[in-house]
C-alpha cells in the first residue's frame, strides 16, 4: 500500500478520528523502513502514477503480532482499572 | 541490526542527498496529487484542491523540513554547516582568529610542556611492580640543626635489627649509599660507570626479574662470590645484546666479575646518592653482591663490616609494605623500633630516628615542589589565556550582535545560535591544541635543557599519549570555558531588541563582565609576577653571593688513579707529584694544586674536634658542620683563596715531620675567637681514628663556601696530603688571565704520566658553580618566561577590550569631540576606564600574590616573601602594560573625524 493509501485507510478505519499528515506519516515510514519492519517498492497505481508501495517484512509481521497482543493486554489492563474506580 | 540500516540510512541520505531527496519528493508530491485528486472528485477545482490540502495535511516544503530533521544525519549535517560557518567566520577575521589560536597555543603548549614533565618525574608509576607499596626508610639525626639532615645512611647493624623486628613491611633490602664510582671497565679505554651493592632480596622486592638469566642468591652473597647483573644498557654497549653474555667475564678494576643476568632496559634503581663531585653519571649500569664492596674492608669475620660507627653508616633501606599497612602505620612502627635501639645502643643510636616515606615520593624528592610549582602557575596561565579568549569573543560576539539577531530572526532557535557559538570556539580550540602542540615540544626541550641535572626520570620525559590527550581535553575544556559567556549571553537576547536597538545598548551590557574578566587576567597575572619576582630576586642574590675565591679561569679535573687496590699509597702520591710538577712548567698555568673535596654538599653532619688544647670537651649541642680535607701543590693559590695569616704547605710537611694543619676563618672563631690561631692546637677528627698526634696550626685561611653557595662557610681543616696520604683526587689548576688553557693539554699532560688513570670531564670552575645554582637557575628561568606571557596576555585582554570599545563608541566619541572636547579628555575617558578595569584586578592580585608568596617562604634566598621590590615591581610592570595597551587604541579614537562619526550614526 502506498503512502497516501495508508493515510485514507486508516481515516477510513477509524472512521475518521486518525487523520495522518504527510509529515507524521512519511516520518513513521521512514523509521519503520529503517528498523526493517517494512519495504517499500515503486510501482504504477491504478491511476498509472509511481508511487512507493510498502508491505510488511516478516520482522514486520512477527513485531505486529507481539505488540498487538501487548496493546491488547494493556488496553485491557487500564479498561479494568477505570471500570473498577 | 537494525542499528545498522539506521546508520546506512542515515549515510545514504547524507552521500546520495539528491536521491534520497528525490525520492522522498516524489512520494510526498504523490500522496498530495492524490488527496488533490480526491477532493476533485469531490467538486472542487485542481487549485482549490490543492489549497484545501495544504491547508489539512500541511505545505510540500515543511512537511520535508520535519522528515529530514528527524534522523541523526540532519544533526550531523548542520553541525558540518556550523563548522564550515566557523570556519568562514574565522577566515573573515583573521586578526582575531589568529589572536584567539595564538593566545590559547601558548596556553595550551605551557601546559602540555609542563604536564609532560610533570607527568615523568612526579605521576608516572614506577617501573616495579606495585610500586604504590614501595617504601624507603632513611634514618634522621635529630642533633641535625635547622634544615640540614643528616645524609640518610644506616649501618648494617641497625639494617639488620630493623628486618628482624619488622612487622609493617613485608621485607626489606639494603644495598650502599654510595654507589661503585671507581669502576674501570677494562678492555676499552678505562671507562668510569655507577655500580650498585645490593642484598639478594632486593631484585625480588622490587617485583622486576631480569630480563635475561637470574639475580644472584644469599648463599651466593655469603660466599662474596664476584657476580654481576648487567643494565640494559651495558648489556647492549658491551655485549651488542647477546644472550651469549651470560657466563662471560667482564673485567672491572682488573678484577673479573661473572655475569648472571641483565635487567630489562626500563629498571633503574637504586638513584645513587649523587656523587656530586665525581661528575658520574647517577645511572645504575651494574648490580653487584652486597658483600663484594672493594670500599668496604673485610672484617674479621669475613662478611660485612657491623659495626655501628658513624664511618660505617653507609647503607641505604627499600621495604615493601604489606598489602593493607599505611606508610603512616609502617612509620609509627619505626618510630618504637628506633626509640628501642636508642635505648639499647645509647652511644650510637641516641639521636637517630626513621623516616619512612613512598619510593615514588622519595625519588622525586627535591623535585616535588618546584614542579608542582611550576604546574600551578601553568594552570594560572592557562586561566588568564581562557579570560583573555572570552573577553575577546565577547568583543567579538558584541560586533556581531546584529547578525546573531538576524539569525534569530529568520527563524535560528537559541539552541542552535548557542551551538553555532560552540562550534566555532570548539574549532578556535582545536586549531589551539595542535599549535600549542607543536610548541609544547620545544618547551619541553627548554625545561629539560635548563633542568638541574640530576632529576631522576626527567630524561624520560616524552610526549607521549597520555600528554597527548591532556592537551586535547584542555583545549576542549577552554573551549567551553570561553565558547559559552558569548553564547549565553546573546542566545537570551531579544532578537527585536537587538535589531532595534543595534550595537551600542548591547555593548554597554557587555562591558561590565569584559571588565570583570580583563581584572581577572591582572590579579592573576600579578599572582604569576610576584612570585617570579621573589624566585628571581633569590636566584640574583644567589649569584652575587661571594663564594670565597676566585672562579675565573679555574679548570677542574677529577683524576682516578685506576685499581686503587694495587696501587701503594706512595706511588698516588708520586703521581700527584708529577702531575703538579708537569703542569707548572706549562706556560699559561699560573698555580695548580691537588684536593680531596672541593666541596661538601652532601655533608650535614655535625662534628667537634677530639681535642683543642686548652679547651674541655665540647658539649654535642655546640656542634656545627665541620670538614676536614688533605691538599697538595698550590691548592689555595690555585683557587685564589687568600691566606689571612702564618703561611701556606711547603716542601717540608711531609710524612716525617710534625703534623700541621691550616684552618679557615669559622674554624678559628669557633675555637679561638679573638686569639691568634697560628701555633694552637688541636687533635683528632681522623676519619680513620688512628693518629692521636697535635697538629699545630700554621695558617689562617678566608673562608669559602664549600658546603653550597647558599649555607654558610663550615669550619674547615686543612692538612698536606703528604703528611696524610689520603687521595686528593680533584686538580685544579689557575691559568693565567690569558685564553683558557686548552683542555686537551691538561688531559693529555695526565695521560703521558698514567696511561690508566680515569678523568673525569674538565670543567671550569664557573661551570661547576653554573650547576650548583641550577635548580634555582630553572625556577627562575620558567617562572620568569611564564609571567612574562602573563604579562603579554594580559596586555592583550586590555588591548582587546579598549580596542573594541573604542570601536562600538566612535559615534558617541564623535558627539563628545562635536561638542568640544579635546584629545586630552577622550584619551583620559579611555585611561580611566582601562585603569578602572585593571586597578581592580591589581588590587584582588595583591591580597592573592601576598598569601601565594608566603607558601614560597621556604624556596627564597636572602629576601623576605614580602620583598617590597618584587611586589612593586611586578605592580608597575602591569600598569605600564595597561596603559601601553590602552595607548593605540586612544590614539585611534582621538582621530575619529566628528563629522564622519556622527554621519555613520
Amino acid at each position: 500500500m502506498h503512502g497516501y493509501g495508508i493515510s485514507v485507510r486508516i481515516e477510513q478505519m477509524s472512521r475518521g478520528v486518525f487523520r495522518l499528515n504527510a509529515g507524521s506519516l512519511f516520518l513513521a515510514i521512514q523509521r519503520l523502513e529503517r528498523a526493517g519492519l517494512i519495504k517499500g517498492e515503486w510501482k504504477e497505481t491504478e491511476n498509472s502514477r509511481r508511487a512507493k508501495y510498502y508491505a510488511l517484512t516478516e520482522q514486520g509481521q512477527k513485531r505486529l503480532s507481539s505488540e498487538t497482543r501487548e496493546w491488547g493486554k494493556q488496553v485491557a489492563a487500564i479498561a479494568r482499572i477505570l471500570e473498577a474506580s | 541490526m537494525s542499528l545498522l540500516r539506521n546508520i546506512a540510512s542515515g549515510l545514504r541520505s547524507l552521500l546520495e542527498k539528491k536521491r534520497a531527496a528525490g525520492e522522498l519528493d516524489e512520494q510526498l508530491y504523490g500522496f498530495l496529487a492524490m488527496a488533490a485528486e480526491e477532493k476533485t472528485k469531490q467538486g472542487m477545482t485542481p487549485k482549490e484542491a490543492l489549497r484545501a490540502v495544504r491547508l489539512e495535511r500541511g505545505t510540500l516544503e515543511a512537511t520535508k523540513e520535519i522528515i529530514h530533521s528527524a534522523g541523526w544525519a540532519f544533526l550531523l549535517e548542520t553541525c558540518w554547516q556550523d563548522f564550515c560557518y566557523g570556519l568562514r567566520a574565522l577566515r573573515k577575521s583573521p586578526g582575531f582568529a589568529v589572536l584567539a589560536v595564538l593566545i590559547l597555543a601558548l596556553g595550551i603548549g605551557a601546559n602540555t610542556a609542563v604536564f609532560s614533565v610533570v607527568h615523568a618525574v612526579l605521576l608516572r608509576p614506577l617501573p616495579y611492580n606495585d610500586p604504590d607499596r614501595l617504601a624507603m626508610l632513611w634514618v634522621s639525626d635529630t642533633r641535625s640543626v635547622g634544615w640540614a639532615v643528616s645524609d640518610g645512611s644506616t649501618s648494617y647493624q641497625d639494617y639488620l635489627e630493623w628486618r628482624r623486628q619488622v612487622h609493617s613491611f613485608q621485607d626489606l633490602a639494603v644495598f650502599y649509599k654510595r654507589g661503585w664510582s671507581v669502576v674501570t671497565l677494562t678492555g676499552e679505554e678505562p671507562k668510569k660507570v655507577q655500580g650498585a651493592f645490593v642484598s639478594s632480596n632486593f631484585f625480588p622486592l622490587m617485583g622486576v626479574p631480569p630480563l635475561l638469566g637470574r639475580a644472584f642468591t644469599e648463599e651466593e652473597l655469603r660466599r662474596r662470590e664476584r657476580l654481576i647483573v648487567l643494565s640494559y644498557g651495558v648489556w647492549q654497549s658491551r655485549f651488542g645484546g647477546s644472550p651469549e653474555a651470560l657466563g662471560q667475564k667482564l673485567y672491572i678494576d682488573g678484577k673479573p666479575w661473572q655475569v648472571v643476568g641483565v635487567m630489562p632496559p626500563e629498571f633503574r634503581f637504586p638513584f645513587l646518592a649523587g656523587n656530586w663531585e665525581d661528575h658520574i653519571e647517577d645511572e645504575v649500569q651494574l648490580w653487584a653482591p652486597l658483600t663484594t664492596n672493594p670500599s668496604d674492608e673485610p672484617s674479621a669475620s669475613g662478611s660485612l663490616n657491623v659495626t655501628r660507627s658513624p664511618g660505617k653508616a653507609r647503607f641505604q633501606v627499600v621495604g615493601r609494605l604489606k598489602p593493607t599497612v599505611s606508610i603512616g602505620t609502617a612509620q609509627n612502627e619505626m618510630d618504637t623500633i628506633a626509640g628501642r635501639l636508642a635505648g639499647e645502643y645509647p652511644d650510637s643510636n641516641k639521636t637517630l630516628g626513621v623516616r619512612v616515606r613512598r619510593l615514588d615520593e622519595y625519588i622525586a624528592g627535591e623535585m616535588r615542589r618546584p614542579l608542582l610549582l611550576l604546574s600551578l602557575c601553568v594552570l594560572l596561565l592557562l586561566l588568564i589565556a581562557c579570560t583573555n579568549l572570552a573577553t575577546l569573543s565577547l568583543a567579538r560576539g558584541v560586533a556581531r550582535a546584529r547578525e546573531l539577531a538576524v539569525r534569530a530572526a529568520i527563524g535560528a532557535t537559541r539552541m542552535r545560535l548557542v551551538r553555532q557559538l560552540l562550534t566555532e570556539s570548539a574549532l578556535l580550540a582545536i586549531l589551539a591544541g595542535g599549535t600549542g602542540l607543536l610548541l609544547a615540544g620545544p618547551t619541553v626541550r627548554l625545561i629539560v635543557a635548563l633542568s638541574p641535572v640530576n632529576i631522576p626520570r626527567l630524561d624520560e620525559t616524552r610526549m607521549d599519549a597520555a600528554v597527548l590527550a591532556f592537551s586535547f581535553l584542555l583545549a576542549l575544556l577552554c573551549s567551553l570555558a570561553f565558547g559559552l559567556v558569548p553564547a549565553r549571553r546573546f542566545s537570551a537576547g531579544d532578537p527585536h531588541e537587538l535589531l532595534k536597538t543595534g550595537q551600542q545598548s548591547t555593548a554597554t551590557n557587555t562591558l561590565p563582565m569584559q571588565g570583570l574578566l580583563v581584572g581577572a587576567q591582572f590579579a592573576l597575572s600579578l599572582v604569576l609576577l610576584v612570585n617570579a619576582g621573589l624566585l628571581i630576586r633569590s636566584f640574583v642574590k644567589v649569584l652575587e653571593i661571594d663564594p670565597g675565591f676566585r672562579p675565573d679561569h679555574i679548570l677542574t679535573v677529577r683524576m682516578l688513579v685506576s685499581d686503587p687496590d694495587a696501587a701503594p699509597r706512595g706511588r698516588i702520591a708520586d703521581y700527584y707529584q708529577r702531575v703538579l710538577e708537569r703542569l707548572r712548567q706549562i706556560p699559561g698555568v699560573q698555580a695548580a694544586g691537588t684536593v680531596s673535596n672541593i666541596f661538601f654538599r652532601e655533608e650535614n653532619r655535625n662534628h667537634a674536634l677530639r681535642q683543642v688544647e686548652g679547651h674541655p670537651a665540647e658539649p654535642e649541642a655546640n656542634w656545627t658542620p665541620l670538614v676536614w680535607a688533605q691538599i697538595g701543590g698550590d691548592y689555595f693559590r690555585a683557587m685564589g683563596i687568600p691566606l689571612l695569616k702564618g703561611r701556606y704547605f711547603h716542601s717540608l710537611d711531609g710524612p716525617g715531620s710534625p703534623p700541621v694543619a691550616i684552618v679557615n676563618q669559622t674554624l678559628a672563631k669557633r675555637y679561638w675567637p679573638g686569639e691568634d690561631p697560628i701555633g694552637k692546637r688541636l687533635k683528632g677528627f681522623d676519619p680513620r681514628g688512628q693518629n692521636d698526634d697535635w697538629v699545630t696550626v700554621v695558617g689562617l685561611v678566608a673562608d669559602m663556601r664549600s658546603h653550597g653557595l647558599e649555607r654558610a662557610p663550615m669550619a674547615e681543616i686543612y692538612e698536606a696530603q703528604a703528611q696524610s696520604g689520603e687521595a686528593t683526587p680533584n686538580l685544579v689548576v689557575r691559568t693565567s688571565s690569558g685564553p683558557v688553557l686548552p683542555a686537551e693539554t691538561i688531559r693529555a699532560t695526565l695521560r703521558s704520566l698514567d696511561k690508566g688513570v680515569i678523568l673525569s670531564g674538565i670543567e671550569t670552575m664557573q661551570d661547576v658553580l653554573h650547576e650548583q645554582t641550577a635548580p634555582r637557575r630553572f625556577q627562575a628561568w620558567l617562572m620568569g618566561l611564564f609571567s612574562s606571557l602573563a604579562l603579554l596576555l594580559a596586555a592583550a585582554g586590555v588591548y582587546g577590550v579598549i580596542h573594541y570599545f573604542v570601536a562600538q563608541r566612535i559615534p558617541e566619541i564623535g558627539i563628545r569631540m562635536a561638542f568640544g572636547a579635546s584629545r586630552k579628555d577622550i584619551v583620559v575617558l579611555l585611561l580611566r576606564r582601562a585603569v578602572r578595569f585593571a586597578g581592580t584586578g591589581l588590587a584582588v592580585g595583591l591580597a592573592l600574590a601576598y598569601w601565594s608568596a608566603s607558601l614560597l617562604k621556604k624556596m627564597l634566598f636572602g629576601i623576605t616573601d614580602t620583598d617590597p621590590l618584587s611586589f612593586v615591581g611586578a605592580l608597575s610592570l602591569l600598569v605600564l602594560a595597561a596603559l601601553a595597551a590602552t595607548y593605540f587604541p586612544a590614539r585611534r579614537a582621538t582621530r575619529v573625524d566628528p563629522m564622519v562619526a556622527l554621519r555613520y550614526e
